[in-house]
């Protein structure tokens, strides 16, 4: 088992196929919430099909970001239990895919050097079911 | 010197739990108070959804576990996020501003303490002390390995405890700056990602030893050796072995403790940490105040193990209270 700290993906998670996305579910790979602008970066890989960040959405409860947006939400926090999803733009038929999730998190109270804080380069993935739904 | 001694639990210490969704926040609380725990302490950021913006609803339901199950709620762990944005830091105000908004959330739990978390300015405690006298907030700059009680950074929260007084603001030392042996959890954790294990078990004579950690790292780093030994060499350097008598010196300014520990042995002891000079350290100095078990283990052991903090707070809260109500030779 990985550590929590560096878990993107939850055990026993599944990827969602829509008809025209997909929808990647993610947490913060961190032992307290942090805020939506401590996400420097994520790219998604999808069966070796890379996503950028500019690419990518983030659907967090009822808002849907673009992920090139998130370092101006400086207020928002995203909570450790809560799933986030990454939209894709992509589609799926298959019943399993290859996936990937790759990260930068600032931490933004390590503190290494005159204002510069830690930030943690994780990545986490495997080969997760896919289920279809209509109404993601 | 009369001390008063109590013990509580960090709800940290189950996070692992939480995570799994095998606890909610009301159960650490009652697996803490089953365990012998009388305080509770909390982080906002990691067991209250939608903090800062909490409602009187949730405050009334926390107060009311608090009668449920006994406790008392003893601390709020406040976070300064200095770098939420990524090409500055915080200005003084909005930090002073940020520590407010603490002093509120632990003035409504209601926490009689706030663990100031070492990057804070010196500077932003001091400027938020009148406000959290006000509350009836105390605050405590959290003295967390590598830095020591003999750290300028560490003096100067300190000195401004001196200046505004220790009824307001002292400090939280954390019991981690007290490691004796370098914990196994760590060495084994290391030896099984591949650390080389002769550069390992050097590295921990070394560290046992109170050798140079930082010319040993240096010497590892420029001998070419993997990545996993180097970070392993670098561990060492972050881990302190202070004189738990500095307890005894400062016990006025500590306004409580986060009781770190690695790995609770099934005798009742401590691995690295030794428990029995740093409790003997705080009757001789009168200590009135919490001992919060603070589970630091679970991290070393996620990829072999299930984490079992219930078992291991247990073991801790037991080992404390055996050492509290112990008769102290000299006391």
């Amino acid at each position: 088992m990985t550590s929590v700290t560096d878990r993107l993906i939850s055990p026993g998670d599944a990827v969602v196929a829509a008809a025209d996305r997909t929808l990647v579910p993610v947490r913060v790979p961190w032992y307290r919430s942090l805020p939506l602008s401590c996400w420097e970066s994520v790219a998604v890989t999808l069966d070796g099909q890379r996503f950028g960040v500019d690419q990518l959405e983030l659907r967090l409860g009822d808002a849907t970001i673009p992920c090139t947006e998130l370092a101006a939400k400086h207020e928002t926090f995203w909570f450790v239990q809560d799933t986030g999803w990454l939209v894709v733009p992509a589609t799926l038929d298959a019943t399993q895919v290859e996936l990937r999730v790759e990260a930068e998190i600032r931490i933004p109270y390590i503190l290494i050097g005159p204002d510069k804080a830690l930030v943690r380069h994780v990545q986490d993935g495997g080969t997760l079911p896919v289920v279809r739904s209509g109404e993601q | 010197m009369a001390h008063d001694i109590r013990t509580g639990a960090s709800l940290y210490s189950f996070q692992d739990d939480y995570f799994e969704g095998k606890r909610d926040l009301e159960g650490c609380i009652a697996a803490a108070a089953e365990l012998g725990a009388e305080g509770i302490e909390t982080l906002a950021e990691q067991m209250m959804p939608g903090f800062p913006d909490l409602s009187d609803e949730f405050y009334a339901t926390f107060a009311g576990w608090m009668e449920k199950y006994g406790t008392v709620s003893v601390a709020h762990d406040m976070f300064l996020d200095t770098k939420k944005y990524k090409h500055r830091e915080l200005t003084h105000d909005e930090m002073v501003a940020s520590l407010h908004r603490d002093i509120d959330h632990a003035a409504k739990l209601p926490a009689r303490n706030i663990r100031i978390i070492v990057n804070t300015p010196p500077s932003v405690v001091e400027a938020a002390a009148p406000y959290a006298r006000d509350k009836g907030v105390k605050m405590g700059v959290e003295i967390h390995s590598p830095w020591s009680f003999d750290d300028d950074w560490i003096k100067r929260h300190l000195d401004v405890s001196e200046r505004v007084g220790t009824d307001v603001v002292g400090c939280v030392p954390d019991l981690g700056i007290f490691v004796r042996k370098f914990p196994r959890v760590i060495i084994d954790r290391a030896l099984r990602d591949g650390a080389d294990p002769d550069v390992v078990a050097r590295c921990v004579k070394n560290y046992d030893e109170q050798g140079d950690t930082q010319a040993l790292f240096d010497e590892v780093e420029a001998s070419g050796a993997d990545p996993l030994t180097v970070n392993f060499a670098r561990m060492t350097t972050h881990f302190i072995d202070s004189d738990p008598a500095r307890l005894t010196d400062h016990v006025d300014q500590i306004i409580h403790i986060h009781a770190k520990f690695y790995e609770m042995l099934d005798s009742g002891e401590e691995y690295s940490i030794p428990y029995d000079e740093i409790i003997a350290a705080l009757k001789k100095g009168g200590y009135r105040g919490y001992l919060n078990s603070e589970y630091e283990g679970n991290r070393h052991i996620q990829d072999i193990q299930a984490v079992d903090a219930y078992g291991q707070v247990g073991l801790h809260q037991q080992m404390m209270k055996r050492l509290i109500a112990a008769d102290d030779q000299g006391e």
